[in-house]
């Protein structure tokens, strides 16, 4: 990871050009997810994205119908654990991350860490298509 | 509110109670389609636990809720909990700025309650489909919960 006065910058594992976290975006997260904060923070984020269990696809049209944005999310699943039944909870990191063609580059809309989580919960089928499942 | 034993139709069905003791307020991040219904900022060792495709609760290491969070809310969540995309949700969100809090005025009462049913009818939805019962709901619920 590398930082620009705007960005943090990271490497990630499908994408030839650097994942931006605007610096603005950031800060507005850690409120309601505090476990982004700081160097380990940041460190996990270019973890999820370099070595990801699932990465996914959907697109976004949240606003202006015709302004369909391009989005993926990397999920790296840390933790897998069996309760019974055939069920399992899950810890893991969620990326997601919107095409932004005006600047040519893909940027980070928001991390999200689940812990202890349904296996079912984890990826939204309703709207994303699996595009690589390392698992 | 903390978890207590086996309840988590207690839980959700005191959502609105919760929210106004934690006074948790409603936020939307219009890059990510997120919508917070949490307070405006959670303690530092809360964790997002996912209960559906699309909702997930702040719980924090003693087991009480500071809020929930929808993902994608307008691209998916709003699109089957139709009662409450007839409300001026959409409306409140768009006058908001991005990241803030957003106001309801005399409505405030009314969203929420109906926010609530349609948290508690996504979870049971998608648990239901998983083949999850109440029990291992509650045994979810008090996974993360440090003695």
């Amino acid at each position: 990871m590398r930082e620009t006065p705007e960005d943090y910058l990271f490497q990630s594992l499908t994408h030839s050009r650097p994942v931006a976290f605007t610096k603005n975006n950031y800060a507005r997260h850690i409120p309601r997810h505090p476990y982004i904060a700081g160097k380990d923070g940041l460190a996990r984020i270019e973890e999820a994205l370099l070595n990801p269990s699932v990465i996914t696809r959907y697109t976004q049209s949240p606003h202006i119908p015709k302004a369909k944005r391009r989005c993926q999310a990397f999920y790296k699943i840390l933790k897998r654990r069996d309760i019974g039944g055939g069920k399992f909870l899950l810890d893991y990191w969620q990326v997601i991350m919107i095409e932004n063609k005006a600047h040519r580059r893909w940027e980070i809309a928001t991390v999200l860490a689940g812990e202890d989580s349904p296996e079912y919960a984890m990826i939204n089928t309703k709207i994303e298509t699996i595009l690589h499942d390392y698992r | 509110m903390a978890m207590k034993k086996n309840d988590f139709l207690n839980l959700i069905d005191n959502l609105s109670a919760t929210a106004k003791k934690g006074r948790w307020e409603f936020f939307y991040d219009k890059l990510a389609d997120s919508l917070y219904w949490s307070k405006k900022k959670v303690s530092s060792e809360t964790r997002l636990k996912k209960l559906s495709r699309e909702t997930s609760l702040y719980v924090n290491p003693s087991g009480a809720i500071e809020g929930l969070m929808i993902q994608y809310f307008r691209n998916n969540f709003l699109e089957h909990n139709e009662n409450l995309a007839k409300t001026s949700i959409l409306k409140s969100i768009d006058k908001a700025e991005n990241g803030e809090q957003i106001s309801f005025g005399s409505k405030k009462d009314e969203v929420e309650a109906l926010f609530s049913e349609s948290v508690k009818s996504d979870i049971l939805k998608d648990a239901l489909e998983a083949n999850y019962t109440l029990k291992d709901l509650d045994k979810v619920l008090r996974a993360s919960v440090r003695a």
